[in-house]
């Protein structure tokens, strides 16, 4: 399963039935994209990639680009 | 677990709308609410409680919710130190101020009493009081932050007389012990981390929802419920007092008896001489008493079948014991032959200790002690079986013990180490003649170009036993030779090691017909089982202790034991 792949699941997972496709998500454009949802959301990242995300990401992580840059490392 | 699977097992799980769990806090629980779902749909097989969460502004509402419509309904009340002041609160935006003392007392007393209203309405056994954790506590007092000052004692006082009630109540209590998070406190007020938020949920769900309880408890001995091997090390050598290295054993013991007077039967499954640990439990060595124990068994062969034999004794299926044991052998083969009973390793560290009890007591744990558990430990009806048993090697099984991955090492002239006088001198259950053999005799006897000794050396992939197992002889006859005494440390024993080691020392010698004496002792039945399963004529058994008797080896049968052993074992033997 590739990264991009992995990231879909967490996003299905956290924001089912939703309208837009995944990999257009952003925080504006999803409705339960909430801030608890947010939560999960860093919690969920950081436990499947194994990474530990820093401050700056966590407040940046407003869509699914950005999610999967933080995750690439780029 | 993580996060992403419990959201899987709530999202999969049938919920009940006929019972419902309520969870009770002044902020939004968030991950522990889905971890605490997830240990609820895993406790039932369908129809698993759902949660409702009475979260943030809605505590008060949750309260009077749960001491009527939700009376009968478990309900979980996770405390923060804002609770009892607004000045702890994060919602207020003053968290750290220094409360004012007057109003710190009012609103904290109101704040309480209210509580202890909730928990006066509260059925028994049907709620959880979760206290805060000391490090959500915020800096109030002009004090280092590892120091008490007036306010945080005044509070953490009021939180301790809220748990004491609680208790009184028939309500649990457990203790939040995790950090501060920082990130969830500002997105939702929730102070705990997602692992705190997960242990909360296991201990809350297994307060509520909890197991069967085990009924009784099987210790081994050596090693278990004292520092030491009795057998080898004798009385004077086994250790569990609070003046020598076996304090933690002495710890161990006094906890098993705790739990003896809340209802648990004690038993004792161990590869010893019934005598000596009788003796063992009259002297003033061991704390626990031989009456502690409603039934115990002394065997020579597998553990399952003393377990089996104690569970039968008791009138109890295996299903209700926990069998505590130092060998991991030992538990393999009775997880492997009875998969119910719960078997734990006794741990091998100090510091492995505290969570070693703490597993053991969630097993037998019980919200009040009933006076039928009193009556059970107590009653004189309970047989107090001992049993002594021995049990031909030939039906023993060893399959067991192939992810163990044996190996045995022969080494030859082994005379002059210090070893091999130690394991004669302190061998007494397999030990063919009992005879007792010093250093210099050893060394007298290897200047003799027929005389041989070998010693077995054992290793597992847990790591090496050492030296296990001597034996010792002449060749004098080009064909003949005579084993004069072999002997295997009862740390060994239950292995097949002793075919092993027999047969390739045999080979080694190259000799038609070898015999070995043996001598009846005391206490060293399990070598005449051993003698039984390998020579021709056992029928002739000296009458008299210490009497010397010859047996011709019967190499058919030693061959068929051998690879019985190597075919279920797949032990690999190394005698260059």
């Amino acid at each position: 399963m590739t990264d991009e792949e992995r990231l879909d699941s967490i996003f299905e997972e956290l924001m089912p039935g939703e309208t837009v496709a995944i990999r257009d998500r952003t925080a504006m454009n999803t409705a339960s994209w909430d801030s608890l949802c947010q939560l999960s959301l860093i919690i969920s990242i950081e436990q499947e990639f194994d990474m530990t995300l820093r401050d700056e990401e966590a407040i940046e992580l407003t869509s699914y680009a950005v999610a999967l840059a933080i995750i690439s490392g780029s | 677990m993580q996060l992403r699977e419990a959201r899987k097992i709530v999202n999969e799980a049938q919920l009940t709308s006929g019972q419902s769990v309520n969870i009770l806090s002044s902020y939004e629980p968030l991950h522990y609410f889905t971890f605490m779902q997830a240990e609820i749909v895993k406790r039932f097989v369908k129809g698993a409680p759902s949660l409702n969460s009475f979260g943030f502004d809605q505590l008060e509402y949750g309260l009077r919710e749960t001491e009527k419509t939700f009376l009968l309904d478990p309900a979980i009340l996770l405390m923060d130190w804002a609770d009892l002041h607004p000045s702890l609160s994060w919602k207020s935006r003053s968290g750290g101020a220094t409360p004012n003392k007057q109003e710190l007392e009012e609103i904290s007393e109101m704040s309480v009493q209210r509580i202890e209203r909730w928990l006066d309405c509260r059925p028994p056994s049907s709620s959880v009081l979760v206290l805060p954790s000391d490090d959500w506590f915020p800096i109030v007092d002009a004090t280092l932050p590892s120091s008490f000052g007036q306010s945080s004692v005044r509070i953490q006082g009021k939180i301790w007389r809220l748990a004491a009630t609680a208790l009184k109540q028939g309500c649990f209590v457990i203790k939040a012990t995790g950090p501060l998070d920082l990130r969830s406190l500002a997105s939702a007020g929730c102070p705990m981390d997602i692992q705190t938020a997960e242990d909360l949920a296991v201990k809350c769900t297994a307060l509520l929802f909890p197991k069967a309880r085990r009924k009784v408890l099987i210790v081994d001995l050596d090693n278990t419920l004292w520092r030491g091997v009795l057998a080898e090390d004798g009385l004077n050598g086994i250790a569990c007092t609070d003046s020598d290295s076996g304090y933690p054993f002495l710890l161990f013991q006094k906890f098993i008896q705790k739990l003896h007077t809340e209802g648990i039967l004690l038993a004792y499954c161990s590869k010893n001489d019934l005598g000596d640990v009788q003796a063992a439990f009259a002297s003033d060595k061991v704390w626990l008493s031989e009456n502690d124990f409603a039934s115990g068994d002394c065997n020579w062969g597998a553990k399952s079948l003393g377990i089996e034999r104690i569970a039968t004794d008791l009138g109890l299926g295996v299903d209700s014991v926990v069998f505590v044991d130092d060998n991991p052998a030992e538990i393999a083969e009775v997880t492997d032959r009875l998969p119910s009973v719960v078997s734990l390793q006794t741990p091998s560290q100090v510091n492995e200790w505290p969570q070693f009890l703490e597993q053991l007591q969630s097993l037998f744990w019980t919200a009040a002690v009933s006076k039928e558990d009193a009556i059970r430990t107590n009653s004189n009806s309970i047989s107090r079986q001992r049993h002594m048993e021995t049990q031909s090697h030939a039906s023993e099984e060893f399959s067991h013990l192939r992810e163990f991955k044996l190996r045995v090492f022969i080494r030859d002239r082994v005379a002059a180490e210090p070893r091999t006088s130690e394991l004669l001198n302190k061998t007494n259950q397999f030990n063919l003649t009992g005879e007792r053999v010093g250093v210099l005799q050893l060394l007298t006897w290897s200047k003799d170009p027929s005389f041989f000794c070998y010693s077995i050396e054992l290793e597992d992939r847990y790591g090496s036993f050492g030296v296990i197992g001597i034996i010792y002889g002449w060749a004098r006859e080009k064909e003949q030779a005579e084993i004069s005494n072999m002997v295997v440390s009862c740390r060994a024993l239950g292995r097949g090691i002793e075919f092993l080691s027999l047969r390739s020392i045999v080979a080694k010698l190259g000799c038609r017909k070898v015999s070995l004496d043996y001598r009846r002792t005391a206490r060293n039945e399990p070598a005449r089982v051993f003698l039984e399963a390998v020579v021709l004529d056992f029928k002739s058994i000296p009458a008299n202790a210490g009497d010397s008797h010859w047996f011709n080896l019967d190499t058919d049968k030693l061959d068929e034991n051998y690879r019985l052993v190597r075919e279920q074992t797949g032990a690999i033997i190394d005698d260059r």
